[in-house]
């Protein structure tokens, strides 16, 4: 299609730009407004970086919240498709819930109405060229900047001044161009008039990929009188429909809680749209009350057109948020939950991979999906339930009881279980992770540590469950005494992990540090009761090798949970991380603590 | 009030006092300072203690975590005497 389009698309521009001048004026206006608007996006996604994620997480427990956010956020960034992708992302990642960022896209199609009020109400009145050549030139200088800060600051300055810029260049086509050729000759009146207009709103926001730039195109032509107030409404509709399409178009990657968002962005913007041309005469009044009533000339069209623009969005919030709940509803049954895949990643996908803070927690999300297939292959590979791990059952006294052996292929689970889904959190982190900012490859090396530790863990369990399954149900009470040990410290290591993984940012480390000294403790206990049991003839030497290799994977697997337990759940700020490594004990100082108990 | 809540929580992520810390001496000091908070949490739940098995448990946790505490101690003295 694009092989089609865009050849037409350029063929159309080269001949306008051939017959008229101004045209060519009028398109490198639009031209430079949205190269503008890019500049926007880069600078404010650079200078807020992780605040506007905080502030995102903490919006959106209330709708009115998440409305709010919607609302100030697009208003300040002039984007409603930022906040949009922005928002897909987050829901992507499993940040928010799908009502927030329902009430985000609804706040940002009533912010995004106050661009028009800034070109309509400042652009058009003053000489915007004049603002903007100081702009450019500063922001430009701030761009080149090392700094972040400065980057971020210069893009949204130089940004600002592409779009003054560009403001300038189609009101002065739309004014020349006006003395070659009348457009408002073309005015097509009444229904006909709304439906055409509406649909050439939807057309030029689809292909420009930005409303902003239809609204300024609308706003240059009703002030240079190119086109009647009616057809410049229908085009006003038609940009907030035609909108969505950012919105549909970043859900593609994202998972099925994006494409609801997309979705819902649809309904509200084609109930909204439909909702101003059938109730056009009566909103019309009241955008007529509501000028007279606030200064307005009754022939100013480009604040009125403004006026209309924020009501319209209005009055489909009004009519969306009671119905909030149905569309919820509806949307869950369009885009029904995929059957959990176990061996599918839950929460990579490239939808985040824009956001740092937000990439970083979809790869933590991940690790915790990984380690909670994992902890199944652990609690199993050990001849342990899941539900006696998770209780407060005492575990020695479990592992005495009469043993039933599990059926269960180990080799089996931790291929279609673990075993791709590491393979995808290595691919995506190493795919991902170049361009992040240090903080953040950091962290990310840390999760990534942490899979490791897990799946090695793992394969040491494999290594074990051989000899476990046979000494757990042997008739030697020693040997069996011994395995069942092993199982119990292990056991105790998953139920602790599993409390810091219950626990979210609450989790309270110390009790890995407790597990780490008794793992210490264990492994110097277990050489002494060896050695006594050979001496006394209670196991064999098979059993005894058995049991010293035995051992050394049961060492090696707690070592592994804990340090995995310690870069899932340990301080995600790299400085307080840092910390903790420099005072974290070694093995002769942890080893020191053992021989000394005083 | 609500509202009133809302503010304070946007203002904080703006508050300097609360951002990350990044030298590596901060750090250090606050880890420290946890720590010593943990050590006397810890010790008040062991004199509270009755169960043998949880008095071991968090037993082991004082150990480790008066260890931590006095090598980031000595982490920090050193630190003061290079400067």
């Amino acid at each position: 299609m694009r092989k089609i389009v865009l050849p037409i698309i350029f063929a159309v521009l080269a001949y306008g730009f051939w017959i008229s001048p101004d045209f060519k004026q009028i398109a490198a206006g639009v031209a430079i407004f949205l190269f503008g608007m890019l500049f926007l996006e880069d600078g404010f996604k650079a200078y807020t970086g992780g605040v506007l994620e905080k502030i995102l997480k903490r919006t959106t427990d209330k709708l009115w919240k998440s409305m709010t956010f919607g609302v100030i956020s697009t208003s300040i960034m002039q984007s409603s498709s930022l906040v949009s992708v922005i928002t897909i992302s987050f829901l992507s990642a499993g940040l928010i819930g799908l009502t927030a960022g329902i009430g985000i896209v609804f706040g940002a199609n009533l912010g995004t109405t106050t661009g028009a009020w800034l070109i309509a109400g400042f652009g058009l009145k003053i000489d915007i060229a004049a603002y903007a050549m100081p702009m450019l030139v500063f922001g430009i200088i701030l761009a080149f900047q090392s700094s972040k800060t400065a980057k971020g600051m210069g893009y949204i300055l130089a940004g600002l001044g592409f779009l003054f810029l560009g403001i300038h260049h189609m009101k002065e086509g739309f004014e020349t161009f006006k003395e070659t050729i009348d457009l408002s000759q073309f005015a097509v009146p009444g229904f006909a008039g709304l439906l055409l207009y509406t649909g050439i709103g939807i057309f030029a926001t689809v292909v420009m990929q930005s409303s902003h730039a239809t609204l300024v195109i609308t706003i240059t032509a009703l002030a240079a009188g190119q086109i009647t107030y009616e057809n410049a409404l229908a085009l006003a509709i038609g940009a907030n429909i035609g909108t969505c399409i950012t919105a549909i178009l970043g859900a593609i990657s994202a998972n099925v809680d994006g494409r609801r968002l997309a979705a819902a962005h649809l309904i509200f913007n084609v109930t909204t749209g439909v909702v101003a041309i059938v109730l056009m005469n009566q909103i019309l009044v009241v955008v007529d009350w509501i000028a007279a009533h606030i200064g307005i000339a009754a022939d100013d069209w480009t604040l009125k057109l403004s006026i209309f623009h924020s009501l319209f969005n209005t009055l489909g919030i009004l009519i969306m948020v009671p119905l909030m709940g149905n569309l919820v509803k509806v949307l869950h049954q369009i885009f029904p939950q995929p059957k959990a895949d176990l061996v599918a990643p839950l929460y990579l996908n490239e939808a985040v991979t824009e956001f740092p803070d937000t990439l970083v927690e979809t790869v933590r999300k991940e690790v915790l999906h990984l380690y909670d297939n994992a902890f199944e292959v652990l609690a199993h590979g050990l001849n342990l339930h899941r539900h006696d791990i998770r209780s407060d059952a005492d575990l020695i006294e479990l592992t005495q009881q009469p043993e039933k052996l599990m059926e269960f292929d180990i080799d089996d689970i931790y291929g279609r279980k673990v075993k791709v889904l590491y393979n995808a959190i290595v691919e995506f982190t190493s795919r991902t992770q170049a361009d992040l900012p240090q903080e953040h490859m950091e962290r990310i090396y840390v999760l990534r540590e942490a899979a490791r530790d897990i799946v090695e863990a793992i394969k040491d369990v494999k290594h074990m469950r051989k000899n476990l399954v046979t000494y757990i149900v042997s008739d030697n009470p020693s040997i069996k005494a011994e395995y069942n040990k092993i199982r119990a410290q292990l056991g105790e290591i998953l139920r602790e992990l599993t409390t810091l993984r219950d626990a979210g940012e609450a989790a309270d480390l110390v009790a890995l540090d407790g597990l780490r000294l008794q793992m210490e403790e264990n492994d110097v206990t277990l050489n002494g009761d060896l050695d006594r049991l050979i001496r006394e003839g209670r196991i064999t030497a098979p059993m005894a090798t058995s049991l010293m290799n035995d051992s050394t994977y049961s060492y090696d697997v707690a070592k592994n949970l804990i340090a995995a337990g310690a870069g899932l759940f340990g301080p995600h700020d790299l400085g307080m991380r840092q910390a903790a490594e420099d005072i974290e004990l070694d093995d002769e100082e942890l080893d020191q603590l053992v021989r000394n108990p005083g | 009030m609500a509202v009133k809540k809302f503010l304070k929580q946007v203002a904080g992520l703006f508050d300097l006092r609360k951002q990350k810390c990044k030298d590596k001496k901060v750090c250090l000091e606050e880890a420290v300072g946890r720590l010593q908070a943990r050590q006397v949490e810890l010790e008040a739940s062991l004199a509270e203690e009755q169960t043998e098995k949880q008095r071991n448990k968090l037993t082991k946790q004082l150990k480790v975590v008066t260890a931590k505490r006095q090598k980031g101690e000595k982490i920090l003295q050193d630190l003061a005497e290079q400067a």
